[in-house]
């Protein structure tokens, strides 16, 4: 049984369809890289998914729940990691996590067992009375990422999950994924960086101006390219070697003129 | 049952922590004058409305008539809330943080509206408490205990007005210009207020 079905997902904005008819199955225990472009609907797509817009042609199933007419249970069970540290940073984290968790239906309890513990974990612990406006990119991303997963959802939505991480946490995040998906959680993970993707995913679906353009494995996304990396991959399948340089050297010249 | 669909301990935290927000936001009047983060910028607030309320609260017993006085009063009430609702609630009334951070969350939209209810109540309720002890209890000294009561009525209704007339405004702007425009006009009303407000304070 697939945990996300999507049907022919269209979305407009003032007569602009964004999302041009998207069909994807997801299998459970599996991490599902989502890339395209800056602007090519990934973001939308999300959104649609976690019930956080609901005005949408198609049909999206989470875990066999329509996410229309049970958008609270499909809530409930899910995760959504935010991009841009959209989060209230004159809060502490504890009070941030506090009130996520309660939102969740987390009780005192179970906050104070897990949250402190994450926190130490996510090394923010001496700083987790300090209000966020004072942190790092990173640091805010840490806790969003805590504030995701702390109800252990089933399946976990990430859009853009390392931006602003050092180089630690980014190698951190990555294996505490890999982990996520051996205890049998879907990962549906967002970003136009490739690098990262093509480490981790099963499963990769490429987007571009709302329509899906590549779907399979990064070995058949290979085949299909004839080429080494997933970047190349991906700018064979989006625009020409040569449009890019090209933009590039136009730039340069407008810069020295 | 009207509440349905409502879970209280959500509307509880969600506003709670709402105001705590409130509490540690700088005034947008503040922006330049002051260097140290507020311990409670809210309290801070609410004494400088009060003080203020003091002096045209004496204004009851200089103002031979009735009428004249009541008058007065009301326009100073009327003006001081569209102003802080322009200045400093825009921040709350147009904040689109909430999408981001609440919506993918199980809450149901009924729950949000009333605990974004409760947290505009609790809010005004605070400042026009500030603006209105001083010349309430004057008031109630010179005329009578009637008078207290009618002018707590009429502080209620005027209050109604002032959020309507901020709605209008927003709307007018919002529908004939940009949203540029709406932040350049807040920007407008947060320098007069600077002018009129803080100065005398520091």
């Amino acid at each position: 049984m697939s945990v996300i079905e999507i049907t022919d997902l269209k979305k407009q904005y003032a007569g602009n369809y964004v999302l041009k008819g998207i069909n994807l199955q997801v299998e459970p225990g599996m991490i599902l890289g989502y890339i395209g472009p800056n602007g090519a609907g990934k973001s939308t797509t999300i959104k649609i998914i976690t019930g956080i817009i609901d005005e949408f042609e198609g049909d999206v199933k989470v875990l066999g729940m329509d996410v229309r007419n049970e958008s609270l249970e499909v809530k409930r069970r899910i995760g959504y990691i935010p991009e841009l540290a959209a989060l209230y940073d004159v809060l502490t984290p504890v009070e941030y996590l506090k009130f996520t968790g309660k939102l969740y239906g987390l009780s005192d309890e179970v906050f104070a067992a897990k949250g402190w513990e994450l926190l130490k974990l996510f090394d923010l612990a001496d700083k987790a009375e300090a209000r966020m406006n004072t942190y790092s990119k990173g640091m805010k991303q840490k806790v969003l990422l805590i504030s995701g997963l702390m109800h252990n959802p089933e399946i976990i939505f990430l859009d853009e999950p390392l931006s602003g991480l050092d180089a630690n946490a980014v190698i951190l995040v990555k294996e505490m994924l890999q982990q996520l998906k051996q205890s049998g959680k879907t990962i549906f993970y967002s970003s136009h960086i490739m690098d990262v993707v093509e480490k981790i995913s099963d499963r990769i679906i490429l987007i571009d101006k709302g329509q899906i353009i590549a779907d399979g494995t990064i070995d058949t996304l290979r085949q299909q390219a004839q080429q080494g990396s997933l970047e190349s991959i991906f700018k064979s399948l989006t625009a020409t070697d040569s449009v890019t340089t090209n933009t590039a050297k136009e730039i340069i010249d407008v810069l020295n003129s | 049952m009207p509440l349905s669909g409502v879970n209280l301990e959500q509307v509880h935290m969600i506003a709670s922590t709402k105001l705590t927000m409130d509490r540690r936001r700088k005034p947008a009047t503040w922006k330049r004058s002051q260097q140290k983060e507020p311990s409670n910028a809210m309290l801070y607030s609410m004494m400088v409305y009060a003080l203020m309320g003091l002096f045209v609260g004496l204004m009851i017993f200089l103002v031979p008539d009735f009428m004249l006085a009541m008058i007065i009063l009301h326009t100073y009430l009327l003006f001081m809330l569209i102003m802080i609702l322009i200045t400093d609630f825009s921040n709350v009334l147009l904040d689109t943080s909430d999408s981001q951070i609440i919506l993918p969350k199980p809450v149901t939209s009924r729950t949000l509206l009333v605990a974004r209810t409760l947290h505009i109540i609790v809010y005004l309720g605070q400042l026009i408490l500030a603006i209105i002890i001083c010349p309430l209890i004057f008031s109630t000294i010179r005329y009578g205990i009637p008078v207290g009561v009618t002018l707590l009525l009429t502080t209620i209704l005027t209050t109604a007005i002032g959020i309507f007339v901020t709605y209008i405004l927003y709307g007018l702007v919002l529908r004939y210009t940009s949203e540029q425009k709406v932040k350049d006009i807040i920007g407008y009303f947060q320098v007069f207020m600077t002018v009129f407000l803080r100065w005398p304070t520091r």
